[in-house]
């Protein structure tokens, strides 16, 4: 049967074929976006119960003066463990689940950019919250605060494996929110509707774009600090040690380097979600399209600018803390523009209520109160009086379940019917919103007066006589009221689930694309892909539907057996080639399972294991690419209506090379992390006398060994390019990368003992990063030339060799300022 | 990829580069112990040269508007506006406060 003859059930049984999940063990060969979306919220809201939990047991302490429900170690193990859990496996994994279900759907696409990486980030998620959770039931969780400060987190003041276990489960972590930041950014970028301009895209992929590029930049000081913290506790090197060079703030500065912007990295997708929601209860398109993308990357780049401001009382000079004040200040204005559009937009509409409606007045209100005590903690004088008392706790819940779990449970109501294809029952969801409404205030208002009467956080007893009785006591009163109103939604959910009546495809009338496919959704959401031709959130959904079901689109036909969906050029949204996906698969499951052997084998200190593991990575990760690309060139193909492009390894601008220039910015920006704390050491500490150690002259051999390896990776790209064999260079390229990375860790081996000092424990840091790198660029080299060989590279199909270029001029570029750093070190002192 | 993110960036990645420079200098001229005058001078270049350089670049991008403007062009420009607004309020007290202690 000819593709134009192909009926809606055909084509939808053909389409189905390619992109569906078998169900049984199948089903953890997983790569669909809309499975691993929702498998991420779900384990994202089993966190979230559990963490709620944990704050039970946390008012439940608090209740009553000399409480003896639980003494202080569980206490701190509590405490520190409902922060980590809400912070990094609940909100920011919630959200991550939501792009990864909505983004395809919203712009147009059939799935992510990168589906198996979005399997490992789900499953690199799971095993690092698993291994925080057991290792809290097994009564070794974490003790020292979710923000884990040292000296307190250090091997002296935290012997045992707690400490480790946050730092190591956390980094774990970390991967899926960089790999899902890279794939949000990457697919928003090329993997729009034809015709969806960067003007016509819906505001949800603005928001998404923004936080997925923040979390590029805004992750790597943290897991840089993980690293560093870790390197202290388990091999003694004195990173963050005074009495050997090293200084506790360096942790403060790394940590809130990413733990501000964090804030916002929450914030942002949940103001997606209230300027996608507003408009379709407005019945009328966001006002200030362009004062919104104004105001959140505005919004961005001033995040970055006020971490400080966590630390204003640990003693810095004041023009510094007027930096950081001002920044802090002046981040409200841009909150405050999205604010009033979202406003303005109910103001100039013809609004109708429901329940999203209800959840979108309570971040009003709650949201609104937390950033003006934002704006008060702003201020250093006052700042200064509430540092690490309850007016904090209060102020950081205000903004955070603000400004975060009401958006959410709006969105909850709102795209659930696209979830489920039910109606909600509804007779549980307007008590629930009370409950959690007036629970929260009782909660959290009252902490703001406790922290002003003088009481700090963590404690986990006061006496009865310092007159906040009564206060924790309507505190941990209100807390129970907001668990039942969160049991309701729970309740709510499952019964829609169980017994919602089959509703309309478009219930509220929206005018995004992710209500144009049948709910719940096909596994390969479009059986055509539309054409845009007007902004993609004012659109006729209930007329595109069936238009695109019926295959009238581009791509309305299956091919080959293949995973198509179209890339675009970013600017103009023109599509200019085909990517074919890869299919379901195992591997990520086993990378993953293999990358926790590696963490759990830092963990347990089995160091014999841990080279064993990574190799076995490495390994793994080389699979992967395996069978994807072509070995002919084919140049371009139909795509329907008319238009024929190249498949995306025929492209030199693919969604492969716009990652791995993602990957190479989060890279640097650990990087940038890294040198900071090289400079900041000898700077700030104290102890930085006597003579350093000399380098020894070998190590510098690697400076133009990297070069070389550099300009023979180039030299590779060009005769590729002129259909030569670029063979020769290529395996120059491992050689000399190889030899770079030996002579890094020459310089490794003849430091001075890296444990006496600081200088000598930044050169082993800045010599292991400028070995890991030259590593990574003779991997990269070797597994060009292997594609060579089998026949996956050509002239027009030189991804691979790119990608090898990319890597090994990173790995060469580093090295300079690493050896200028060297030199600063060697003048630094810091001999013994 | 340049021409397409550069509008939107140019502005506060000015702003980023001028507060780790502003930041550093402020540090690093209490660790080397220089005079008063001399930081505050330094300082004061800092916080002016920002001040002329995203100026300079909100000047540009409006020179290089095309007619009508497009959307990147157009928040590419109030981008830098607010970056140099940003500039102007927040490195302000390099002029005045406080400087090492």
């Amino acid at each position: 049967m000819s593709r134009a003859e192909q009926s809606p059930i055909g084509l939808h049984k053909a389409l189905e074929d390619i992109w569906s999940t078998p169900p049984g063990w199948g089903q953890f060969s997983a790569v669909n976006h809309t499975i691993l979306g929702k498998r991420f919220m779900v384990l994202a809201l089993i966190f979230f119960t559990i963490g709620g939990v944990l704050a039970m047991l946390i008012r439940a302490q608090l209740a009553t003066p000399a409480s003896a429900f639980i003494g202080p170690e569980v206490y701190n193990q509590i405490f520190t463990m409902h922060g980590t859990v809400m912070m990094f496996l609940f909100a920011i994994p919630m959200f991550e689940g939501l792009a990864i279900y909505m983004l395809p759907k919203m712009l147009g696409a059939r799935d992510l950019a990168f589906p198996r990486m979005t399997a490992y980030g789900f499953w690199c998620y799971l095993f690092g919250g698993a291994i925080l959770i057991i290792a809290m039931l097994a009564g070794y969780a974490p003790n020292a605060g979710w923000f884990m400060y040292t000296p307190l987190s250090s091997g002296t003041y935290s012997p045992g494996i707690n400490a480790d276990i946050w730092l190591i489960g956390i980094t774990f972590v970390e991967i899926s929110a960089i790999t899902a930041a890279i794939e949000i950014v990457v697919s928003v970028l090329k993997m729009r509707a034809p015709g969806m301009s960067l003007e016509r895209m819906p505001i949800f992929g603005w928001y998404m774009l923004v936080t997925g590029g923040m979390m590029v930049v805004g992750f790597p000081p943290l897991i840089l600090g993980s690293i560093l913290l870790e390197m202290e506790r388990a091999f003694e090197l004195p990173y963050f040690d005074p009495t050997r060079g090293g200084d506790p703030l360096l942790w403060q500065h790394l940590f809130w380097l990413f733990g501000h912007p964090e804030v916002y990295i929450i914030f942002l997708p949940a103001a997606g979600v209230l300027s996608t929601i507003i408009p379709t209860f407005a019945r009328r398109p966001l006002i200030g399209y362009e004062a919104v993308i104004v105001a959140i990357v505005a919004m961005a780049f001033l995040s970055f600018g006020l971490w400080v401001h966590h630390m204003f009382t640990v003693g810095i000079p004041q023009l510094a803390l007027a930096f950081f004040s001002a920044a802090s200040a002046l981040v409200a204005i841009p909150t405050a523009v999205q604010i009033f559009t979202w406003i303005g937009t109910i103001a100039g509409g013809r609004p109708k209520f429901d329940i999203p409606m209800l959840y979108v007045v309570g971040f009003f209100i709650v949201f609104v109160c937390g950033g003006l005590t934002g704006v008060m903690l702003a201020m250093v004088p006052f700042n200064s009086q509430a540092h690490d008392s309850y007016f904090v706790v209060a102020h950081l819940h205000y903004v955070l379940v603000g400004g975060f779990v009401f958006p959410m449970l709006a969105a909850l109501y709102y795209w659930l019917p696209h979830f489920t294809g039910r109606r909600s029952v509804y007779r549980l969801s307007v008590p629930a919103f009370w409950l959690i409404l007036i629970g929260f205030n009782l909660t959290f208002f009252l902490m703001h007066l406790t922290g002003l009467m003088g009481m700090p956080r963590r404690i986990s007893t006061y006496p009865s006589n310092w007159g906040w009785d009564w206060l924790n006591l309507l505190s941990s009163f209100g807390s129970f009221i907001m668990t039942m109103g969160f049991a309701l939604v729970l309740t709510d959910i499952i019964l829609q689930f169980r017994f919602g009546p089959r509703g309309p495809r478009n219930p509220w009338g929206a005018r995004t694309l992710e209500w144009a496919m049948p709910t719940p959704p096909a596994s390969y959401n479009f059986a055509a892909l539309p054409a845009i031709d007007r902004r993609a959130d004012d659109l006729d959904t209930n007329a595109i539907g069936p238009r695109l079901a019926r295959g009238a689109g581009y791509l309305g036909f299956a091919r080959e057996g293949r995973q198509e969906t179209l890339g675009i050029d970013t600017l103009s949204g023109r599509p200019d080639h085909v990517i074919i996906l890869p299919q379901r698969s195992f591997l990520p499951l086993w990378t993953a399972l293999v990358t926790g052997g590696f963490f759990l084998s830092l963990l347990f200190k089995l160091y014999w294991l841990t080279p064993v593991a990574a190799c076995a990575v490495i390994a793994l990760f080389c699979l992967w690419p395996r069978g994807l690309g072509s070995t002919r060139d084919t140049g371009p193909i139909d795509i329907g209506q008319g238009e024929a492009v190249p498949t995306d390894n025929e492209v030199k601008n693919n969604v492969t090379y716009w990652a791995s220039l993602l990957a190479v910015a989060a890279d640097a920006t650990l990087y940038s992390a890294l040198l900071f704390g090289a400079l900041y050491l000898p700077v700030v500490s104290s102890g930085w006398t006597g003579e350093a150690a000399p380098v020894n002259g070998l190590a510098a051999l690697s400076v133009p060994a990297a070069l070389a390896a550099a300009f023979c990776a180039r030299r590779a790209r060009s005769a590729n390019a002129v259909s030569r064999t670029p063979a020769g260079w290529l395996l120059g390229a491992v050689g000399l990368a190889l030899l770079a990375a030996c002579a890094c860790l020459i310089g490794i081996m003849m430091l001075d003992d890296p444990t006496s000092h600081a200088n000598p424990a930044l050169r082993l840091a800045l010599f292991a990063y400028g070995a890991l790198h030259a590593t990574i660029a003779a991997i990269m080299a070797g597994h060009a030339w292997w594609r060579w060989r089998t026949g996956f590279v050509s002239a027009l199909r030189a991804t691979d060799l790119r990608l090898t270029v990319l890597w090994a001029d990173y790995a060469a570029l580093t090295l300079l300022p690493a050896w200028a750093i060297q030199l600063v070190l060697l003048q630094a002192g810091g001999g013994a | 990829m340049t021409r397409i993110i550069a509008p939107f960036l140019i502005g506060f990645t000015l702003w980023s580069a001028a507060f780790v420079g502003l930041y550093a200098v402020q540090g690093l001229g209490c660790h080397w112990g220089w005079g008063p005058g001399l930081h505050r001078g330094v300082l004061t270049a800092g916080y002016l040269l920002t001040l002329a350089i995203i100026g300079w670049v909100i000047h540009w991008q409006l020179a290089r508007r095309s007619d009508p403007s497009t959307m990147v062009q157009r928040v590419g420009v109030m981008l830098s506006i607010c970056a140099l607004i940003a500039s102007a309020v927040i490195f302000a007290p390099s002029l005045y406060a406080s400087l090492c202690i």
